[in-house]
């Protein structure tokens, strides 16, 4: 009655994943990756792509932040048939975890009257989430209370990056943060994140 | 002539791709299944805000769990178990025929346990058995616009949510309060979501509203008719419309019980009796009934259930 | 307790299934044959088709056989299947100058350059049931045949194409120019549409509509509920070649109707002109196609104040699958619902003693 590809079963797996990170903000889940990569897109992260392949296709578009972050963009337009745009204006933004507030302020953040069309952030850090540089405690809808996650340097600058940034909710854009082993970690725009115990110096 | 030929050809094209080989798992193809997971995603980032989306054609009539089916086929997988209520009930001839299409499309396991089920998809209720962390309740939905009553141009309503803007909506509650001297909205009944959004929580009693209140699994609302779905993430604030001196409540049950179980803490249906004189009560959630008997027999040691049963 | 605490469900709804296939095959006649349906009942086609928004003859004749000849039903089978198979690309603009008439009228003038073509239609036929083609079923049959083979005798083979009554009128400056196509089209099967929308929107939206829900529609503004007075500048029915990248896919059978409206005064332009309202849609139907020019019209006024003129009116509450289906809905169980309105109406009447 139904067939069931490989490709179909991994970006399903790959879509709870999102899923369950985006509404449980705080919380870490493991992507399952795929073993081989597919050589045609060899410079994007495979959990990036696995990511896009999940919910990329003509009928959005896509753009880069950070040098890496363009390069991928570029590469996935090419490879995946996904529009290309500025990125004031695209919906899938692909990204190094090194961007400043100033840039992440560039993205489309939607308006009061169509919020939805605020961008998706993909950041890619390359040094892994956790760590021990320090405590992130999170809070808004799915949270219970309050929720901290110990988590590396990278992701500590990129939270006080976002932190500097001020939108007027239900404007805002949502992030997911992956890393090589495939962990993710979802930030939708109503999550307040705050650096409980900064890295010294 | 010319027009024979092209239809042979079409249709020779379609077929192949169509049933012969099977459809896609899920039944939709993988590019609406995109659109409405992308949907999804901004739906509970942004708590009671309604999404607009595509909402294809399926096979169950418009107005009989569309948006909900959407949504289920678009985020199920194969390892998950599947629990579909209507009014409550897994038995109901709808709930039945949604289950059997689910299951026939992904082949996925399906149960009448709510604890055992990851995806439940309902109409009109909210199970009575608290729900755990991790799993999916899929609500099908009528009429997504809480604001429809007051404002019947799509537009406008748009419009008040924007700028939140709910001034009409209070003053219909106000209105009822003076008129009746409660307000009488029954089932979906109005709600603020996480501070921001007023949400037509679908036509559940009132008895199901506070459990949608920081709830522990991740609320997903579509509405396949008008093309909207929404969301609740988990532990986030539900509050009813209310007003400080006519504080909401519930559906008044005192003095009853289900007549099959005992039970006084879940959403109870009327039957009227046979004979008719007055009404039986029982378990709208057949589930949470069936399991409170087997507590109370295990606890009375002995096979009252069977009984019982065979009185339905 | 009726059709929802029975345990058993799937059997219910399994016998009930096989009940219904049985129907579909007749019990006492002979089964009809698809080739039959398409053939002669071939309007019920065309609306399926139109309606379900697949060009499919077959598949519409299929969907017709299975719903007994229930129209609504079969354009659901027709719609649900389209959302199962992936969509290959667009087809061209369809140029309807190219089209091989079948049918051509034009009521805005006496005679029109190509002369007016009525092919097969009871539009002025006294409308008697015609007992003696039933009764003497064979007979009537190699009369009609007989006729026909006569007619084609003596008639003169119809042009391949014919002028379109509007490039006239447009020609003399009488008629408002068409705004030049957007470049990218709205697609609302594939978007979410919010309203007021692109007139390419709600064009899709009425080519799908419910022939008499939009006819219900068109019929009140022609009757009083801000009239535009349409006349129908040209009616046609005929085929006309599709093609996908430039390459011929073949034809398929449109109707397509202009109405001249009343005059408007242009925005850069002091003489007054005439206004039109489009139509077309799958198959022969013409009814539909000129409900659907006369609400492309109306839909175009600046002034909102009947529901003809409304947007959001016309083009939610003509879908004939969403209709049907919403309205279908209230036979299933609400007792939940029901309940709960119940339990306030007794809490009122409590209050109140």
């Amino acid at each position: 009655m139904f067939t069931l590809t490989e490709e179909v079963l991994r970006v399903q797996r790959c879509y709870r994943t999102l899923l369950h990170v985006l509404s449980r903000p705080g919380t870490l889940a493991r992507l399952d990756l795929p073993i081989e990569r597919k050589n045609r897109l060899v410079s994007v992260p495979s959990p990036l792509l696995l990511a896009c392949e999940c919910l990329l296709d003509e009928k959005v578009t896509v753009s880069g932040l950070t040098e890496r972050g363009r390069l991928w963009a570029e590469e996935i337009s090419r490879g995946m048939r996904v529009k290309l745009a500025e990125l004031e204006e695209a919906d899938f933004v692909l990204s190094g975890v090194e961007a400043s507030a100033s840039e992440l302020l560039s993205l489309k953040r939607g308006s009061l009257l169509a919020p939805e069309e605020g961008a998706t952030l993909f950041v890619y850090v390359e040094e892994g989430i956790k760590g021990d540089a320090g405590l992130l405690g999170f809070a808004g809808p799915g949270v219970k209370g309050r929720l901290s996650l110990r988590v590396s340097a990278a992701v500590l600058d990129w939270a006080s990056q976002r932190g500097k940034l001020c939108f007027e909710y239900p404007m805002g854009f949502e992030a997911f943060l992956f890393d090589r082993e495939g962990n993710v970690l979802g930030i939708p725009r109503a999550c307040e994140i705050e650096v409980l115990k900064p890295r010294r110096g | 002539m010319k027009l024979s030929t092209v239809a042979k050809g079409v249709e020779s094209s379609l077929f192949f791709n169509g049933p012969s080989t099977g459809y896609n798992f899920g039944y939709l193809n993988e590019e609406i299944k995109r659109e409405i997971r992308r949907k999804i995603l901004k739906a509970v980032a942004i708590p009671g805000y309604q999404v607009p989306y595509s909402s294809p054609e399926i096979p169950i009539a418009r107005g009989w769990g569309t948006g909900g089916l959407q949504i289920t086929l678009s985020i199920i997988g194969p390892e998950d178990r599947l629990k579909v209520i209507d009014q409550g009930c897994d038995d109901s001839v709808n709930a039945v025929n949604l289950k059997r299409f689910i299951s026939m499309m992904t082949g996925c396991e399906v149960t009448t346990e709510t604890t055992m089920a990851t995806l439940i998809q309902t109409r009109h209720r909210v199970p009575d058995t608290p729900l755990k962390q991790g799993q999916i309740l899929v609500f099908q939905v009528p009429i997504p616009e809480p604001l429809r009553e007051v404002e019947p141009k799509v537009e406008l309503c748009r419009r008040m949510h924007a700028e939140g803007d709910y001034g009409l909506m209070w003053v219909r509650l106000y209105e009822e309060t003076v008129r009746w001297g409660r307000v009488t909205v029954g089932a979906r009944y109005p709600v603020l979501v996480h501070g921001r959004y007023v949400m037509d929580p679908s036509p559940i009693p009132r008895w199901d509203i506070p459990k949608l209140n920081r709830n522990e699994a991740l609320l997903l609302f579509g509405a396949g008719r008008e093309k909207r779905l929404y969301a609740v993430p988990p532990h986030t604030s539900v509050e009813p419309l209310e007003f400080e001196d006519v504080p909401f409540t519930v559906e008044d049950q005192r003095g009853k019980a289900c007549e099959l179980c005992g039970s006084r803490d879940s959403f109870l249906d009327e039957i009227p009796r046979e004979d008719g004189l007055g009404s039986r009560w029982c378990c709208s959630d057949t589930d949470f009934c069936s399991r409170k008997r087997l507590e109370v027999s295990r606890a009375k040691g002995r096979a009252l259930i069977l009984k019982k049963d065979a009185r339905i | 307790m009726g059709y929802v605490a029975v345990k058993g469900g799937e059997k219910a709804i399994l016998n009930s299934e096989e009940l219904l296939v049985a129907k579909t095959f007749g019990h006492e006649s002979e089964p009809i044959e698809v080739h039959q349906i398409l053939e002669q009942f071939a309007l019920a086609v065309d609306r399926v088709m139109g309606e379900g928004g697949l060009y499919w003859p077959k598949l519409a004749a299929y969907a017709l056989k299975q719903a007994l000849g229930d129209s609504f039903e079969a354009a659901f089978l027709v719609r649900a299947f389209r959302s199962s198979v992936p969509r290959r690309g667009y087809t061209d603009p369809i140029d309807t100058r190219k089209m091989r008439v079948h049918r051509r009228i034009s009521a805005a003038f006496k005679d029109v350059p190509g002369g007016q073509i009525l092919g097969a239609t009871p539009d002025y036929g006294l409308r008697f049931i015609r007992f003696d083609l039933f009764e003497n079923l064979h007979q009537a049959r190699i009369r009609a045949k007989k006729a026909l083979e006569n007619l084609a005798r003596a008639g003169i083979p119809i042009p391949d194409s014919f002028p379109k009554i509007v490039d006239i009128l447009r020609e003399q400056g009488l008629l408002v120019s068409p705004p030049s196509a957007p470049r990218i089209l709205t697609d609302i099967t594939m978007e979410t549409v919010s309203i007021p929308t692109s007139r390419s929107a709600r064009l899709q939206f009425l080519a799908r509509g419910e022939t008499g829900g939009l006819l219900a529609l068109a019929y009140s503004s022609m009757r009083g509920y801000g009239q535009i007075h349409p006349a129908i500048g040209e009616l046609r029915v005929g085929d006309v070649p599709v093609c996908l990248e430039g390459r011929p896919l073949g034809w398929i059978r449109v109707t397509e109707c202009e109405v001249i409206s009343r005059m408007e005064r242009g925005e850069d332009q002091d003489d007054p002109h005439f206004t039109m309202g489009y139509g077309l849609c799958f198959g022969q139907n013409e009814l539909k196609a000129i409900s659907m020019a006369v609400l492309d019209r109306t839909m175009q006024m600046d002034v909102c104040e009947t529901p003809a003129q409304d947007q959001e009116f016309v083009l939610l509450h003509t879908d004939g699958i969403e209709a049907m289906g919403f309205c279908l809905h209230y036979k299933l169980p609400h007792y939940v619902t029901f309940q709960a309105d119940l339990n306030q109406l007794r809490g009122v009447r409590r209050q109140k003693k």
